[in-house]
């Protein structure tokens, strides 16, 4: 009974363990993206980050699956490993992406002490929320 | 009569209601004619150079150069020359230049030297502070130790506007190189281009 009740006990702590840890496939695209509303039109496709000489640099892809020009808006938010922020707000950066095709923003951190990002990224033309 | 009965309970909760409403909070201000907006937000009034485009080309120009610098051990000197204005607009290029400079010390990958602007203001405190006689000389500035700059940054920003119909498009093109005061030669260089339409 003793056994069983440890086992028991050993099993609950080792889902535990496995429930607490994050999962590796969490830095997804959409982890790192804050989106204001639902883009009709545009889409982040592909997101690369690497360091060169200590600072971050980051090569986003934007493609429109539509035919005709369409914009947005974005801007990067660089933190640290704690996720606080170490750089002040960005400026919005205009875009504008040709009918059907795909466009890359590169951009790089503008200090060394940033080492984690979000991009915040909003349409002109987002979808209707039935909400 | 005790709180659980149902009359006593609506006159709780109309009480309850009619002192939130009594009691509003308002906002700390002095009138109502003016509204504070996103200082970062697209400004999109007029075709003209705006807060975006400085903005803008600030920040590219500012990572490009420290993204030029970084690894380095030793952070170089750099002082600001004049940036022209080439366009047919008036634009304010020292603001430009000001926000390069704040985004590379706040980086910290260079040093900035005082400039050819802000000279006069700089000698005539060194020399008040060295010759004047009023100051403990172990706490005041001493002749010959300002550093000179290892390189100097300067551009210009060109426009090309065409009309046609009722579009207007203007382009614009800003331009920043960095040259090695001793040697003459360029180590830098980059643009940032803003295209630009309205309808009229």
């Amino acid at each position: 009974m003793k056994i069983s009740t440890f086992a028991g006990v050993a099993a609950s702590l080792v889902l535990a363990t496995v429930t607490f840890v994050p999962p590796v496939a969490a830095q997804t695209i959409a982890s790192k993206l804050e989106l204001q509303g639902k883009p009709k039109y545009l889409e982040v496709t592909d997101l690369m980050a690497r360091t060169r000489n200590g600072l971050m640099a980051l090569n986003i892809e934007i493609s429109n699956t539509d035919n005709e020009p369409r914009e947005a808006f974005w801007r990067v938010k660089w933190l640290d490993d704690t996720g606080f922020p170490v750089w002040a707000d960005e400026v919005w950066k205009p875009l504008t992406i040709q009918g059907a095709a795909k466009q890359n923003l590169q951009v790089t951190a503008p200090t060394p002490k940033a080492t984690d990002f979000r991009i915040q990224f909003t349409a002109k033309e987002n979808s209707k929320s039935i909400f | 009569m005790t709180l659980t009965s149902p009359t006593t309970r609506l006159a709780v909760l109309s009480a309850s209601l009619l002192l939130s409403a009594c009691a509003t909070v308002t906002s700390p201000t002095v009138g109502n004619n003016v509204s504070y907006g996103d200082a970062k937000a697209v400004e999109q009034v007029n075709e003209k150079f705006g807060s975006t485009d400085l903005q803008m080309i600030a920040e590219a120009m500012a990572r490009s150069l420290a993204e030029s610098q970084a690894g380095a051990r030793i952070k170089p000197t750099v002082t600001i020359a004049e940036v022209k204005n080439k366009t047919s607009e008036y634009i304010d290029t020292r603001s430009i230049t000001d926000s390069i400079r704040v985004q590379l010390l706040k980086s910290g990958t260079m040093r900035f030297v005082t400039d050819i602007a802000g000279m006069q203001d700089q000698t005539d405190e060194l020399n008040r502070q060295s010759q004047s006689g009023l100051y403990k000389k172990s706490a005041s500035a001493k002749l010959g130790k300002m550093e000179g700059a290892k390189y100097r940054i300067e551009g210009n920003i060109t426009s090309i506007v065409k009309t046609g119909g009722n579009l207007k498009d203007v382009y614009y093109k800003f331009s920043l190189i960095m040259t090695d005061v001793e040697g003459g030669t360029i180590e830098w260089a980059d643009e940032k281009e803003i295209r630009k339409t309205a309808k009229r």
